[in-house]
């Protein structure tokens, strides 16, 4: 991955369903408990209550032993050891009775019987009955404190007590009812007051209530382990939903992941193919990332990681700084996305041009906006840029130079076909100007004075100019012959301008002269050579002569394979439309009878023929600049 | 006493043969004017002619034939040459094939008689 995981990961937050798990596993566990705890104190309640019927039980049987007992007015026994005469029913007749054999028998009253048969009863289990009264016979029937406190409230009405409590250590039931007067027991107990349906006292039983317990405790255990059976069942199935959840929760977020750190990848390669950077700022925690491509674009170690705020303002200008901080602050307070484009110098890298883009997104866990931007390194495209356009200006430059050579090669075969032509009417003309000249000059020799003299004087003279013409155009029909040795442009110049300085101070021009010493020679004809700048001359000093003063400027120096010579002056120049016409033959601004239009033409035919070029540049008042090229070891004659 | 010199204008334009001829005799050359190369060449086989003019530029027989046949030989004329043709190149080759001078066209005669009373001397 391109990005450096600065910020660490995000802890896994507890899933939906651990949580959901515990709370189920509480409140399965508290159900189960709740039911179990309850089903623990039913079942003691139920033991409580099978001890409750025995007791009832027990009870119903002591009454119905002692109304059985009452209704017959007592039992009479054998008198044996157990079963002794009852003291305390001596004010009965016939408490002992012998039988005719001779028996002694002793009358049992209820109480004595029931006491007895209780006695009985509590040898075989753990039922105890006790008959008691507030009014006692019997001391060994005195009541205990709870069965006294029972007897009180059934003088009150109570039909019943019932009380769970320790005797001697262990739980018993004990149960109390009151015992009323009947018919019968005012045999025994007429003396003490009662009447039927008085409480003489009650009969009290304690059902021990450990074996009910015992019961209990084990059907509870039986119960644990079924409800224990159950929690583990249910709670296993809650623990493997929860799992199955995890599990599908773990798909999901790895899934999530992965197409996240997928489509992270995606991005990255995709920005790294095409040699973008991108960074990621986050505000809230002032933490950035940087992708691989950054480090390569800041020439930065990536082991140093992203660079500080104020390393990364080292990079810049301040106004490109300046312009990055707006940017930035744009795009989180607006949300704009903004882009720049810099030139700027990073150490290690040089001059290099950055284009970059800046905006801000929210993050999927929400949050504080976060910044995020791209940067691409765009010096080659921009190099390009220029490259391309210098080669487009050198290719416009090469144009402008085909024109020109293509301008060049019209005017000399214009020059060519206008030589081929004069040659053969410089003949015809000479032959007749030859007789007229003749003629006027033996005129003159048989006139020496006078008006005929004269006016033979001025034939002759315009003969002349006559000539002058034929014979230039002569040149342009035959061959150029030249005599080349290395020639300094400048001091053939100078001897041309020496030869005419009476002329040039008459006409109040001064020579500037920029003669680069690093000049080289040329190869070329000097008398040919003295021709083109006397001409050259002789133009400016007639184009510079009607404003009464002027400079003409000259300038020599080194240029690519040969030298250039440039002529300028700050006559009254040329006017662009007829500037491409000056070498043209015959092309005179001059009133009639000055030129011949011929001058420029044939320095212009001079220099071509040393391989050279002769160019112009003027407009209206601008004075006029003539170049002259010519090639080291040219010199060869080019035009015939 | 010195004896008449002859000289023998060759000259297609008779009209400036004509008027040389004029001018030389006047001056006590025994002239004649020639206007056709072939004319030429009989009439200094006979008349034997001390100097010619030539022309160089004429119709059949022209000025470079007749230098080619008379140039440089013993017995030949003087040959002084009026040319229209004004090249270096021209003038360079006419002298070496046995012009003693060249002139050009249109002639200054009075430097054109000096020298032929030089070359006459």
């Amino acid at each position: 991955m391109g990005i450096d995981a600065i910020a660490p990961r995000k802890e896994s937050h507890p899933s939906l369903a651990g949580k959901y798990l515990m709370v189920l596993l509480v409140v399965w566990t508290a159900i189960i408990a709740a039911t179990f705890i309850w089903d623990r104190y039913t079942m003691r309640r139920s033991a409580v209550a099978e001890a409750h019927s025995a007791a009832l039980a027990s009870y119903n049987k002591d009454v119905a032993f002692r109304e059985w007992a009452t209704t017959h007015g007592g039992v009479y026994v054998p008198v044996d050891e157990l079963t002794q005469p009852n003291p305390f029913l001596t004010h009965i007749k016939e408490r002992d009775l012998i039988t005719p054999s001779g028996r002694r028998l002793t009358l049992m009253n209820p109480a004595y019987m029931t006491r007895q048969i209780n006695e009985f009863f509590s040898r075989k289990g753990n039922i105890f009955g006790h008959i008691t009264s507030l009014k006692l016979r019997n001391p060994v029937n005195k009541p205990d404190a709870w069965e006294e406190g029972a007897l009180k409230s059934f003088e009150q009405g109570e039909k019943e007590r019932i009380e769970v409590a320790d005797i001697n250590g262990k739980p018993f039931l004990r149960l109390i009812r009151p015992l009323l007067i009947i018919e019968g027991c005012l045999k025994c107990h007429a003396d003490q007051g009662y009447k039927v349906g008085d409480v003489r006292g009650g009969v009290s039983v304690s059902v021990g209530l450990e074996p009910y317990y015992a019961w209990a405790r084990k059907v509870s255990a039986q119960h644990a382990i079924i409800y224990g059976l159950i929690w583990l069942f249910v709670s296993l199935g809650l623990l493997a939903g929860h799992r199955y959840m995890r599990r599908l929760e773990r798909i999901r977020d790895e899934a999530k992941e992965s197409l996240l750190a997928f489509s992270e990848l995606k991005l990255d390669k995709a920005l790294s193919l095409g040699r973008i950077g991108h960074w990621e700022h986050d505000p809230a925690t002032n933490q950035t990332r940087w992708s691989d491509i950054m480090y390569e674009i800041f020439a930065r170690d990536p082991k140093r990681g992203p660079p500080s705020l104020r390393e990364e303002e080292g990079y810049f200008t301040p106004e490109q700084w300046d312009n990055l901080r707006s940017c930035r602050r744009r795009a989180l307070e607006e949300g704009k996305t903004s882009s720049y484009d810099f030139e700027t110098i990073i150490p290690g890298r040089g001059d290099i041009f950055l284009a970059g883009t800046i905006t801000s997104f929210q993050s999927q866990e929400g949050g504080a906006k976060k910044l995020f931007g791209v940067v691409q390194d765009i010096t080659n495209l921009k190099m390009n840029e220029r490259k391309l356009q210098t080669a487009n200006l050198e290719l416009n430059a090469a144009l402008e130079q085909l024109r020109q050579a293509q301008a060049i090669l019209v005017r000399s075969e214009k020059l060519a076909s206008i030589g081929i032509l004069s040659a053969g009417v410089a003949h015809e003309i000479l032959n007749p100007l030859n007789i007229i000249s003749t003629t006027a000059q033996l005129t003159m020799m048989d006139e020496p004075q006078g008006p005929l003299h004269k006016k033979m004087g001025e034939i002759l003279e315009q003969i002349q100019r006559a000539v002058k013409v034929v014979k230039n155009l002569g040149m342009f029909a035959s061959k150029i012959k030249m005599e080349v040795e290395y020639v300094s442009l400048a001091s053939c110049f100078d001897q041309v301008a020496g030869s005419m300085v009476a002329d040039l101070i008459a006409s109040n021009i001064i020579i500037e002269r920029h003669f680069d010493p690093a000049t080289p020679a040329v190869k070329a004809d000097a008398i040919q050579l003295d021709q083109v700048f006397a001409i050259l001359l002789a133009n400016t000093r007639d184009a510079i002569g009607s404003r009464g003063k002027g400079t003409i400027t000259a300038t020599s120096r080194p240029v690519k394979r040969g030298a250039e010579f440039i002529f300028c002056d700050d006559g009254p120049g040329i006017p662009a439309d007829i500037v491409e016409k000056v070498f043209d033959p015959f092309f005179t601004t001059k009133d009639p009878g000055r030129g011949t239009g011929l001058g420029l033409s044939i320095a212009h035919r001079i220099i071509e023929a040393h391989g050279g070029t002769l160019s112009v540049e003027s407009g209206a008042g601008k004075g006029a600049c003539f170049t002259i090229f010519l090639p080291k070891d040219g010199g060869s004659p080019a035009v015939s | 006493m010195q004896t008449t010199k002859k000289v023998l204008i060759v000259d297609d334009e008779y009209a400036f043969g004509k008027s040389l001829k004029d001018y030389l005799e006047r001056i006590g050359y025994d002239t004649r004017v020639c206007t056709d190369g072939a004319q030429a060449l009989d009439l200094i086989q006979n008349e034997k002619p001390d100097l010619i003019t030539l022309d160089i530029r004429m119709p059949g027989i022209n000025g470079y034939d007749i230098l080619d046949q008379l140039g440089g030989k013993p017995g030949s004329p003087i040959i002084v040459v009026i040319s229209g043709i004004d090249t270096d190149e021209t003038e360079q080759r006419l002298l070496k094939m046995g012009a003693k001078a060249v002139f050009h066209k249109p002639v200054n005669i009075t430097e054109l008689v000096l020298s032929l009373k030089v070359f006459l001397l």
